[in-house]
């Protein structure tokens, strides 16, 4: 062990920093507190993101759920949450990388630029964690996919037709 | 002679194809990176991803982290390429092979080198957790399972300080699950155990070579907390572990301490981590800040320091091991592909040649350019 029998790791300095352990403790504590401050204050400060005219979110019309709030959402969509509330697997669709709507609700939901949800994605395919959900080109594909899977979600453009099957979801704060 | 690093080597049948190999994983990332803008991603069990970080570098006053005093290097770059497989909605197996190279560093040794990441199998358990099984990324800090993916990180490479150039890996298990994941405030637990081997670089008077701590017995955990707000979480991560010395009974241990957050255009981490070893401990600190001038072009700043404080029979000694501070800028040409240049002032004695702990620290100036790639 570092201290030795009656060690004590301040009392031998070789460069002269003159440095003790309590004062970076002491630094790493405010930081800490800092951190855990941070997103209190900040949650605090955001804006509604729950309401948007640049996207409509939709399930398929068996799905028992009936709203989520925009923090769930989004961390559905980054999947770290991966089962609805009754326990089943939740089903994934994405717009295309270049979607206008897709950038509509990076920034209203998950309150990133396109850069930094490229850099969690790298971080979860590389860490072997999860791998970005499937894609759809357009709005159409992503509405039949949502049709033909029952516990599948996903985000249109306002506007879109549905028709049967489908349902649009209530967001809430 | 040096010994190898730590990485499971392959052998291939002939020459030639070694050394085509690297340049092969090269040109598929460059070619997937290449943004396909009306393509979607497609449904399928296979998923294959990679990456390519290449860099320039240079140092002034002394070597460092492979750059070269007083001339530069482009033999600096990590690429890699991974494969999973899917063949349930449960069960995935996933592969890894990268190639890498560190400048003058005889850390990477043979240049034409490709090494297994990880291999292992993973099985989706009770919604949200998970078991794995095989050679899989250490679960430990910020960066430590993603820390040569340009495309993640502010700099070239992790912070140098907390992560060094090894332990990546464990060959083991790991266990892990999201509590309270529907809550405003949810946390994702890890336990792993295994064994790894971790290799450094001994600088004496007459040579440098690489020398290897083959950790067994190793079992440890990762939690982090994610706040409501995006991008913002706080962990707590330790491991203790045996050395493999059959006369050697000392547990050996390390914990570390880990925060970041992402508030409108700006992002801040923080690290802190302690670990004991034989006949040394260890406390190191590293801080970043970005901040996002535009859109696609941010500015990183980023501070840390470590000490090493050695034992000797009746006496210790503290050492300045490593001060860095570095800035840079990061554009983001699209989203898969960034350009980053950083400059870093180095005090210490972690550098590429001996300096003796009882000496004075040396200085470096160090500067690296570099584009990264992922798909």
């Amino acid at each position: 062990m570092l201290n030795g029998p009656g060690g004590n790791r301040t009392s031998a300095m070789s460069s002269g920093s003159g440095r003790t352990v309590l004062r970076r403790g002491t630094i790493v504590s405010i930081c800490a507190l800092a951190f855990l401050g941070m997103p209190v204050m900040a949650a605090r400060s955001m804006p509604d993101r729950a309401q948007s005219a640049e996207f409509v979110v939709v399930v398929n019309v068996e799905n028992p759920v009936d709203s989520i709030t925009v923090d769930q959402l989004s961390r559905m969509f980054l999947k770290k949450i991966r089962q609805w509330e009754g326990g089943r697997a939740i089903q994934l669709v994405e717009q295309r990388t270049a979607a206008r709507v897709r950038r509509a609700f990076a920034q209203h939901v998950h309150r990133r630029p396109a850069s930094a949800l490229a850099a969690y994605w790298q971080q979860q395919i590389f860490s072997g964690r999860a791998v970005p959900p499937p894609e759809r080109s357009t709005d159409r594909e992503i509405v039949e996919y949502v049709r033909a899977t029952t516990d599948a979600i996903g985000y249109v453009t306002p506007g879109t037709p549905l028709g049967a099957g489908v349902r649009p979801l209530r967001i809430t704060p | 002679m040096p010994v190898m690093e730590n990485r499971t080597m392959r052998s291939f049948p002939t020459a030639s194809i070694r050394r085509l190999a690297p340049f092969a994983l090269a040109l598929q990332c460059l070619w997937q990176a290449v943004p396909a803008r009306a393509q979607a991603r497609p449904d399928s069990p296979v998923s294959i991803h990679g990456y390519l970080t290449q860099g320039f570098a240079r140092a002034w006053g002394n070597p460092i982290a492979g750059a070269p005093d007083g001339a530069s290097t482009l033999d600096y770059r990590s690429v890699a390429l991974q494969v999973g497989y899917s063949f349930t909605a449960l069960d995935k197996l996933v592969v890894q092979l990268s190639h890498r190279r560190l400048g003058t560093s005889i850390l990477e040794g043979d240049a034409n080198t490709i090494n297994l990441d990880w291999g292992f199998y993973e099985r989706r358990v009770l919604g949200e957790g998970s078991i794995r099984l095989g050679k899989l990324p250490l679960p430990r800090g910020l960066f430590n399972e993603i820390r040569h993916v340009g495309t993640a990180l502010p700099f070239y490479r992790a912070p140098l300080t907390i992560y060094f150039e090894s332990a990546e890996t464990i060959d083991g298990a790991a266990v892990g699950y999201r509590f309270f994941a529907h809550e405003p405030w949810s946390m994702q637990a890890e336990v792993f155990g295994g064994g790894y081997q971790f290799d450094y670089v001994r600088h004496e008077p007459q040579e440098s070579f690489v020398e290897s701590i083959h950790a067994r017995s190793v079992h440890g955990a990762q939690l982090w907390l994610d706040a409501p707000m995006p991008g913002t979480r706080v962990g707590l991560g330790g491991q203790r572990y045996r050395h493999d010395g059959a006369d050697d009974p000392t547990w050996y241990s390390t914990w570390q301490l880990s925060g970041e957050f992402l508030w409108n255009r700006v992002t801040g981490r923080a690290e802190y981590v302690q670990a004991d070893s034989r006949g040394y401990s260890y406390e190191a600190v590293q801080a970043q800040v970005g901040y996002r001038l535009l859109e696609r072009l941010t500015f990183n700043v980023q501070g840390e320091y470590g000490d090493v404080f050695v034992t000797f029979p009746g006496a210790e000694l503290t050492v300045d091991y490593a001060r860095d501070l570095a800035g840079g800028l990061v554009w983001s040409v699209w989203a898969n592909t960034a350009l980053k240049f950083e400059l870093h002032g180095f005090e210490g004695h972690a550098l590429d040649r001996y300096t003796g702990f009882q000496g004075p620290p040396g200085r470096s100036t160090y500067f690296i350019a570099s584009l990264a790639v992922g798909f």
